[in-house]
């Protein structure tokens, strides 16, 4: 009876355990609200500017392909510059469908393989959606649109875009084609966030669900503060870095800079430092409480301004690089450096203070603690 | 000596067994976890380079699939140890293995796999396969009921070990004065439903850390007073049990928590699975057991060595200057567990004195991302990195390279500062158990504040 009476305690204890490990409703707490604010208010609304900005570059483009007479170049490489801006502010949270999708390298990818995008020109190949589609990321991104837009002799432009001739309509059509599949991968990324469509942001924002991507909500603030860390990473070492030199021992390279021909490489950058703030504050425009920033500043005052004042100085010291970048690597690489320094103590302030305020991981690993 | 004729007293052997069959399925689960989580893949195969242990550099991953079957051979021990099938060799065979597979890399150091390596190598001089084995099923020879006391309470004061350091580390500023780094830790869990919001609360970071450094040290002397023990248990499972959900400390508690029932009177198994009218005629027979072995004369000795080791080792910080959560030096083997938040942040320099070209070096172009972080905040780890850089640069013609590391570090939510000396060429340093003199010292508060003034001012 004894022996009974202990096994049916047994199984009350079990009971207990196992109810208040099951899932109930969840209070929204800051760090909830947080995660969710840096969604609705940062995430959803870039890519939704990206895909708006994708179609509005791709329908220029189709334009152009169709009536090169009345063509407006200006504003075709206006369009062009202003998809980079959402695209670049995105980089800040590339983890999801980004990944899954590979948008980073469809849209993307660079550096160009320019001799492969010259001979697919030269060819006879008919230049249909399912063919240029087929060709490697780094023969039809943005940057393949880049090489047709801002080719290296600005004289050149209207002779080899505009061109009556065979050359001229198959560059045409190869921009409109490339234009149209940026668009389409930047839609697909859109709808992959898209609560209503494929529901990531639900399931980035609302852990403890089923089909949550993270396992609560410290793993989702985890996750945005490591894309910022390694994003502060990729500035450094590799936006500003390599062409400056730092990792050849001081040999500048022009060429290893993202958007040479555009001249955007500085304000890809300074997109780069706007989307890690974004996420920061929780919104694109003012700081909207609660948010990452209040959530440091909760444990740690001091932690939370030296992150505001990293953030602010690396963003001065990327628009204190004259332009265009190319010339200020010969003619003023001490602002170049400047800007590879405040980048990097960026990324040491996210790496080590804000992550300790914020009881986070650099979680490259699921390895346990002790 | 009044105390060896008590340890080599008979007790039960049903203690034992019954941690061997739970130890054993512990050790198979941690092995499945590799497998589970692909880490065979992420520690020893994606790795380029390794974080070595001094004196164990010759140890290396198995190339191909020789790291899979390394653990799949670990998981076949695992099961001998849980059955008690040819249980001494396969405790010694995985012990042997899973102390190799951490040998390979520092980076990868957790104190329960030390515990685990620790453990192993006792159950490899105890017969736990007396009872309730299939050692002792297929050979009378093995069976037996009884064995020395000693053989249970080495076990006990392995653990116990454990416990004790833990509490004695945590008798600090931070631990005590600050709550830290709990303070931090627990606001992770603020969402969780009911407690959550508490958990975020100054007070709660307090009464936990008190709370934490007080159970440390006094579970053990509490699991042996008879009196105590069912409570202190029960306070034990649920530390345990609170600390699993909280933080990701995988199996740590569980091993923890296994190891406690060793606590319990020796025939403890007995006396649950009898039926209750049985107990008390458990309780005399097993009490007068006599043994039937002998030749363990040489043991208590040995074990004294061992527990001696055991009690210097998590004590030879001291032999180092400055804070050693700081400079990290003596925290390995320490039983320091949960004991801070530290991260941090480098990158190096290499420079050719005879060119004065200057190569800025980012650790992620050698490490893995999981590698550059747990090196980041250890400066013996970020000794070793630059010794990989120093010698890749040489083999790419760069003469003599000198390699500086812009080592950043904030520990417990202390800005942060830097950690190593930037003008210490530590290409040129060697490893070593000397104090490392290029490691900077904390600064205090007021240090960091007056630094900050300083640098403000025109």
């Amino acid at each position: 009876m004894r022996f009974q009476i202990q096994l049916g305690r047994a199984w009350w204890l079990l009971l207990g355990v196992s109810l208040s490990c099951a899932p109930v409703a969840l209070p929204d707490g800051d760090r909830r609200v947080a995660l969710r604010g840096a969604t609705e208010q940062v995430i959803l609304p870039t890519y939704a500017e990206l895909g708006t900005r994708s179609a509005e570059l791709a329908s220029l483009l189709d334009e152009l392909a169709s009536t090169p007479e009345a063509a407006d170049l200006a504003a075709i490489r206006r369009a062009y510059r202003d998809v980079r801006a959402p695209l670049e502010e995105a980089a800040a949270f590339g983890f999801g469908p980004a990944v899954e999708l590979h948008s980073v390298a469809d849209i993307d990818q660079s550096p160009l393989d320019v001799a492969k995008l010259e001979a697919e020109l030269a060819s006879e190949k008919e230049l249909t959606l399912q063919e240029v589609r087929s060709l490697g990321a780094n023969k039809r991104g943005l940057h393949a649109i880049e090489y047709l837009l801002f080719p290296e002799d600005e004289a050149e432009l209207e002779t080899a875009l505009l061109a009556d001739d065979l050359q001229g309509e198959r560059r045409r059509r190869f921009a409109s084609v490339a234009g149209q599949i940026v668009a389409d991968n930047a839609e697909a990324l859109r709808a992959a966030w898209d609560p209503e469509m494929g529901g990531y942001s639900r399931r980035f924002a609302e852990p403890g669900r089923p089909d949550s991507v993270s396992v609560n909500v410290q793993a989702g603030l985890d996750t945005l503060l490591n894309e910022s860390v390694v994003l502060s990473e990729v500035i450094a070492n590799v936006k500003l870095g390599k062409p400056l030199g730092a990792v050849t021992g001081g040999r500048i390279d022009a060429t290893a800079q993202e958007s040479e021909r555009s001249g955007a490489s500085l304000t890809d950058m300074a997109r780069n430092v706007r989307g890690i703030r974004n996420v920061y504050f929780g919104a694109r425009d003012d700081s909207l409480e609660p948010n990452l920033s209040l959530l440091v500043r909760a444990k740690s005052p001091s932690a939370d301004r030296h992150a505001r004042e990293a953030l602010d100085a690396a963003a001065a010291a990327i628009s204190a690089i004259p332009e265009p970048f190319t010339a200020a690597l010969d003619d003023a690489p001490e602002t170049v450096t400047a800007a590879y320094d405040a980048v990097k103590t960026l990324k040491r302030v996210l790496a080590t203070e804000v992550l300790s305020s914020l009881g986070a991981s650099l979680k490259f690993s699921d390895n346990d603690g002790d | 000596m009044a105390t060896e004729p008590r340890l080599h007293r008979p007790v039960d052997v049903a203690s034992l067994a019954a941690f061997r069959i739970g130890f054993g399925a512990l050790l198979l689960v941690a092995v499945l976890r590799y497998f589970a989580h692909d880490w065979v893949a992420e520690y020893f195969l994606k790795p380029a380079h390794f974080f070595k242990y001094w004196g164990f550099e010759w140890v290396r991953p198995w190339p191909g699939v020789g790291m899979y079957l390394h653990f799949g051979v670990m998981a076949a021990c695992a099961v001998g140890v849980l059955l008690g099938y040819r249980y001494r060799a396969c405790v010694v065979a995985y012990g042997l293995l899973f102390g190799y597979a951490h040998l390979i890399d520092k980076t990868n150091y957790l104190n329960h796999y030390y515990l685990v390596l620790c453990v192993c190598a006792l159950m490899a001089f105890l017969p736990l396969d007396a009872a309730w084995s299939l050692d002792a099923r297929r050979d009378p020879r093995v069976r037996q009921n009884t064995v020395p006391a000693w053989m249970l309470w080495a076990l006990r004061a392995q653990f116990g070990v454990v416990y004790s350091f833990g509490g004695i580390a945590k008798l600090n500023a931070d631990w005590l004065l600050n709550a830290q780094p709990l303070s931090l830790w627990l606001a992770r869990s603020s969402d969780l439903p009911g407690v959550g919001p508490l958990l975020g609360t100054a007070w709660a970071a307090f009464a936990f850390s008190w709370a934490g450094a007080l159970f440390d040290l006094s579970v053990v002397p509490l699991l042996l007073w008879r009196r105590s023990r069912r409570y202190a248990f029960v306070a034990l499972v649920g530390f345990h049990l609170l600390t699993a959900q909280l933080f990701a400390i995988g199996m740590f508690p569980f091993f923890m928590i296994c190891g406690a029932t060793l606590f319990f009177e020796a025939d403890w198994p007995k006396t649950l699975l009898a039926r209750p009218r049985e107990r008390d005629r458990v309780s005399v027979r097993t009490s007068t057991l006599t043994g039937r072995f002998g030749g363990h004369g040489g043991a208590v000795p040995v074990l004294a060595v061992w527990f001696a080791l055991q009690l210097l080792m998590p004590l030879r910080h001291l032999l180092y200057p400055g804070q050693m959560c700081w400079t990290e030096q003596g925290f390995r083997f320490s039983w320091n567990v949960m004991l801070m938040e530290k991260n941090g942040s480098v990158d190096f320099r290499v420079v050719e004195p005879r060119t004065g070209r200057v190569f800025r070096v980012s650790p992620n172009d050698y490490f893995t991302p999981y590698q550059t972080a747990m090196m980041a905040p250890q400066p013996d780890m970020l000794l070793e990195a630059a010794r990989v850089i120093a010698a890749d640069y040489r083999q790419r013609g760069v003469v003599e390279p000198a390699v500086y590391a812009d080592a950043f570090a904030s520990l417990n939510g202390r800005p942060m500062q830097r950690l190593l000396d930037p003008a210490v060429d530590l290409a040129r340093e060697s490893d070593g158990f000397s104090n490392k003199t290029w490691i900077l010292p904390m600064k205090t508060e007021l240090e960091t504040r007056t630094a900050a003034l300083a640098r403000s001012l025109p």
